[in-house]
């Protein structure tokens, strides 16, 4: 886990993007945290569509978006659209939808 | 009433889960192959698994009364990593010819990366060339474009939708899987993917034809009761007992009876636990049940 936080810093870190990816996958908290919270690997070189998936990632787990580095910055018309697809969902199966949409720059407009 | 479980990770569930199944009706199961919790990293631990799956884990069920099936792939999530794909699926077509197989699956999409895309229909073209259904797992995040995606590669590469069951439905996608000719899946989790009385307004609204309900119980925090528990949610909300055993038994044993390998899933299991496998008991010096005996 400590080296997922520091991935950015190691020389050729774009060397790194399968081994984030692959961090993301796992269903092990602290692992997701290390590569997905306060650390700014994904915004510097991850692509939109794994970005996205980390982002999703982390509303389904509710791990705080406020701590995604790059958010504001990697929002798209995508991400948008996959957010508000979540909270859709959420809300057909009668389940509450997480306050931290709204995080999502244009979820709610 | 008898009762298929149609989707159940029995590797992971203790001999007390096999006995509560039996005791609450279910008869037979679909253990489909699926990743384990942690990321494998040697082509040769699908190999033990995927006999495993076939030899122990078919005894272990027959030791409860159960008969046990399966289903062979690798999954959506280790689709990702290429040290593993290609060894896989060259070690595939040897066993989806072994009896016990009745499907290709768990197969499908996860982050729905260009990976996946291809393991997917590789594997789709492997359940044609053996003539087997799939079974295909939607993807917990963007599920529903996830579904679009998943029925339009069905429909390109003209896999058949009668012998497709596309599974872990919600609300937003059951109608497109219903439209596109393929089975519907749900999987009743406890507080997530679906739950018991969500289940019984998708059957007030869309009948029972082609619907199929499991458990998808696994190492997680799952339930291996959901489908009996799921049947009496219907009963008491007074949908028929047609329907019923439409979607309890009918569905799944006519789906899995298309790979012609669902063998004797009427046949009730005469359990007798002094049966061994390779030398290997599930009695830990317990008096063994002999069903028709005493």
């Amino acid at each position: 886990m400590a080296v997922l936080r520091v991935l950015a810093a190691l020389s050729e870190p774009s060397r790194f993007v399968e081994l984030a990816v692959d961090a993301c996958r796992t269903n092990v908290r602290d692992v997701f945290d290390a590569i997905a919270l306060d650390n700014d690997f994904y915004a510097r070189h991850v692509p939109d569509a794994a970005y996205f998936q980390m982002v999703v990632k982390a509303l389904f787990v509710e791990a705080p978006l406020a701590r995604i580095v790059g958010l504001a910055d990697r929002t798209t018309p995508e991400l948008v659209r996959m957010v508000r697809a979540f909270a859709s969902e959420r809300r057909a199966a009668g389940r509450t939808v997480p306050d931290d949409v709204m995080l999502v720059h244009g979820v709610t407009e | 009433m008898k009762l298929f479980d149609p989707h159940v990770h029995m590797t992971s569930r203790t001999t007390d889960d096999y006995q509560a199944m039996a005791a609450a009706g279910i008869a037979a199961i679909v253990e489909p192959a699926f990743w384990l919790g942690q990321p494998r990293t040697h082509v040769g631990t699908f190999e033990d698994y995927f006999l495993s799956l076939l030899g122990w884990e078919r005894f272990r069920a027959s030791q409860f009364g159960i008969r046990h099936y399966t289903t062979l792939a690798i999954n959506p999530r280790e689709a990702n990593d290429p040290a593993l794909v290609d060894g896989v699926l060259a070690m595939l077509p040897a066993y989806l010819e072994k009896d016990g197989v009745v499907a290709v699956g768990e197969i499908g999409y996860d982050d729905m990366t260009t990976a996946e895309d291809d393991c997917f229909a590789k594997q789709l073209e492997l359940a044609r060339q053996h003539g087997l259904p799939a079974l295909i797992h939607l993807p917990h995040r963007d599920k529903k474009r996830g579904c679009e995606r998943t029925l339009a590669l069905v429909k390109d590469t003209k896999f058949p939708p009668e012998l497709t069951l596309v599974d872990h439905n919600t609300e937003e996608t059951l109608p497109l899987t219903l439209d596109s000719g393929c089975w519907a899946g749900h999987s009743i989790y406890p507080h997530t993917k679906m739950d018991e009385p969500r289940m019984v307004a998708l059957v007030q609204r869309y009948g029972a034809e082609r619907i199929i309900v499991n458990s998808a119980a696994d190492w997680g925090v799952s339930d291996p009761l959901k489908v009996p528990k799921t049947r009496d949610a219907m009963r008491a909300a007074g949908i028929t007992e047609d329907a019923l055993h439409t979607i309890f038994w009918t569905n799944p044993c006519a789906f899995f009876a298309q790979s012609g390998r669902l063998v004797e899933v009427d046949v009730p299991i005469a359990v007798d636990q002094r049966q061994l496998h390779e030398g290997n008991s599930v009695l830990r010096g317990q008096t063994p049940r002999v069903d028709g005996q005493g």
